[in-house]
């Protein structure tokens, strides 16, 4: 039967033949089509890159992916918030406010409005818009998994600081340490040390932060916890 | 009167933001940041208001950037504290984490394509699946789906020529 099919119906083996699955038969007929028909040849052309493409996708998860429900709502989706974001929404109407100009305002309307998010995301927004952030990792003695992320958040009257740390001593209080390039330290912010060992805070000092050569935490004994050079 | 902006930007939220999500999943972002990079992905483009065909690729070209843009802030604050440390840890750096637009890219790639394969009808889908991921013959995927040999090599057809349009659209040029 294969050898009688017609150019209409050899023209759409085209599909078959980039998926996969066509017999023997077929697939000599197809490619003895392919030979002289320009339709087939300029389309197998534009197909030849999904293969490839397809194969981003791994064949376990496919089921789970293509079965079921139709639409791109058919992924599940645990986590994130089925409505807008209040904060979202409330950046947007903020900004229509002051005029749809004043566009730098916007990203510091978002992490204002996102509340309690607003301080894990403060480093990586200002990053990308302003103000200036330089980040640095503060690692405790050999030995220790204590780990400090540290965000110097240039600012006009200073430097914006801010912490996130886990492992940290448990108990006693704690101190930020500032020290500039003449070598003068500062303690900028002090804490009790929480049962789980994490610490997120933000605090402030009017070094700027070009200026910051090193930041420690340390016990009230003096000992260094984490310590980090900019 | 236009709509307003707050309802524009909801319907953004509302269509694109599960497969934006589910792209900056798939990267090594410090995943209690997906929402806010979602978020800002839509702020930046609603404030931008593009003229384009379509806005969902738009809106994944724009996390593609942020997300890049984040990994080399974060590729940076590695190197300098190596920089700090002995030359054991220096060697411990992996130098392809300061590149991360590949594993972004490959993430990206993968996202829309699970995306052009959702937007294809069900009939088309199906076929794919066991033609392509299954590797069943035409004649086994014509017993699964109770459908004639000749509708599965129809199907196939129409569903490459659809892939490959949803793909165009969204910018995969592969
Ligand atoms: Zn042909």
């Amino acid at each position: 039967m294969s050898t009688h099919q017609n150019d209409d119906e050899l023209h759409h083996l085209l599909g078959a033949f980039v998926l996969g699955g066509l017999s023997g038969d077929e697939h000599r007929d197809f490619t003895r089509h392919l030979r002289h028909c320009e339709t087939c040849q300029q389309e197998s052309a534009q197909f030849s890159g999904l293969p490839s493409l397809l194969d981003l996708v791994d064949a376990e998860d496919a089921p789970a992916i293509l079965t079921g429900v139709t639409g791109a709502a058919e992924f599940s989706d645990p986590v994130g918030p089925s409505s807008t974001p209040p904060a979202l929404l409330d950046a947007v109407r903020a900004q229509r406010l002051r005029g749809r100009w004043r566009l730098v305002a916007a990203a510091a309307v978002l992490v204002v409005a996102a509340g309690g998010v607003g301080v894990a995301l403060a480093p990586a927004i200002s990053r990308l818009d302003e103000p200036p952030t330089s980040r640095i990792v503060a690692r405790g003695p050999a030995g220790s998994a204590t780990s400090v992320d540290i965000a110097l958040v240039t600012r006009g009257w200073g430097t914006q600081v801010d912490l996130s740390g886990s492992d940290l001593p448990t108990s006693g209080v704690l101190y930020l340490e500032v020290t500039d390039l003449q070598g003068r330290s500062w303690d900028v912010a002090s804490w009790s040390g929480t049962p789980s060992g994490r610490t997120t805070l933000t605090t402030a000092c009017w070094v700027k932060a070009a200026n910051i050569k090193m930041i420690q935490v340390h016990t009230r004994e003096g000992q260094t916890v984490a310590a980090a050079t900019t | 009167m236009a709509p307003l902006d707050e309802d524009v930007v909801a319907g953004i939220y509302r269509e694109h933001a599960p497969a934006l999500r589910r792209f900056i999943g798939r990267t090594s972002v410090d995943q209690s940041r997906v929402d806010d990079v979602v978020q800002e992905a839509i702020m930046r483009v609603w404030r931008q208001a593009p003229e384009v065909t379509s806005m969902r690729a738009y809106l994944f070209q724009t996390t593609r950037n942020i997300l890049i843009d984040m990994h080399r802030a974060a590729g940076r604050r590695v190197v300098e504290v190596a920089e700090d440390r002995d030359d054991d840890s220096r060697s411990r750096i992996d130098p392809r984490a300061t590149n991360p637009a590949v594993e972004i890219d490959r993430a990206l790639d993968q996202i829309l394509v699970e995306d052009a394969l959702s937007r294809l009808q069900p009939d088309h889908r199906e076929v794919v699946l066991a033609l392509y991921y299954r590797r069943f013959t035409v004649v086994e995927t014509a017993a699964a789906l109770g459908i004639p040999a000749g509708t599965v090599k129809s199907r196939a057809y129409y569903a490459v020529r659809s892939l490959r349009a949803i793909l165009d659209e969204m910018g995969v040029t592969q």
